[in-house]
């Protein structure tokens, strides 16, 4: 029913999910393609794939700031503040209700809300994302553009393959996040309830 | 050489990426096989997860 519904997500909410969503497909389609295929046939053509990857990469940084400033300057940012105490308790909680409450038809611990439209797990692995391994993807993805900037020799491990490492492994975990994203968006009121959300704005209760 | 016993290993070309950068050769052996670990147990995780919600909700369309 519409009353049930709650506004949670503003136009630059969406605006911005759907960009960064596109980026970070196109970017790990490109960087799977780079990394992973036979040079002789490649899954996306060598030359498209950095041109693809590049862009896809610029564009992510401006999505990143336009993330930070809109966390920043509006109430969203609140729903990414971690309290540190009882934190693990409130994890466990909610991981228990994915894992068997969900099943029995409890209802989920942590309902969705104006004042918390993310539950804890939500919370704490989009902030772990957000905060820590999209900049770290991003700034060592603009040192491999401009390799200069790059130190020769940390510790005996070249500075370039040192940040390449890195950048392949948080791009990685960004890339697991996001198929475990996915899949729980899924858990809805119906398993599209969520996709038009990212649409409409607005949230259907569980 | 330290750079052949790294090559025996996977893809690790230390020596090459000291100097330039190409695309690809960064490579790790054991970062290959932790992260084809990691999506195998997501992708199963998924999978059981959602074959347990698709039996709930047939079983209570059932009732």
């Amino acid at each position: 029913m519409q009353t049930n519904k709650l506004y949670l997500y503003p136009v630059w909410v969406r605006l911005w999910h759907v960009t960064n969503a596109l980026m970070c497909l196109a970017l790990i389609l490109s960087g799977v393609s780079m990394q992973y295929s036979n040079p002789e046939y490649p899954f996306i053509r060598f030359d498209i794939a950095v041109s693809m990857h590049n862009i896809s990469g610029i564009v992510l940084s401006a999505m990143y700031i336009m993330f930070f400033v809109g966390n920043w300057s509006t109430s969203n940012g609140k729903h990414y503040k971690l309290k540190i105490k009882g934190l693990f308790n409130s994890l466990m909680k909610q991981a228990q209700y994915y894992a068997f409450g969900i099943f029995k038809g409890e209802n989920p611990p942590y309902p969705v809300s104006k004042e918390m439209k993310l539950n804890p797990l939500q919370k704490f692995t989009y902030a772990l994302t957000m905060y820590i391994f999209v900049p770290l993807v991003f700034m060592t993805g603009w040192a491999l553009l401009f390799p200069g900037m790059i130190i020769t020799n940390f510790l005996g491990i070249g500075g370039i393959q040192l940040t390449s490492l890195l950048h392949v492994t948080a791009g990685f975990l960004i890339s697991l996040f996001l198929i475990i994203h996915i899949y729980f968006c899924t858990i809805g009121h119906s398993p599209s309830s969520n996709f038009k959300s990212m649409i409409d704005g607005y949230h259907e209760p569980h | 050489m330290k750079s052949g016993k790294r090559n025996q290993l996977g893809f690790y070309n230390g020596v090459i990426t000291n100097e330039a950068y190409i695309i690809g050769a960064n490579r790790n052996y054991y970062l290959n096989v932790i992260s084809i670990g990691m999506f195998v147990l997501a992708l199963l995780g998924i999978i059981i997860h959602s074959t347990l919600r698709i039996a709930k909700s047939r079983r209570n369309a059932n009732k």
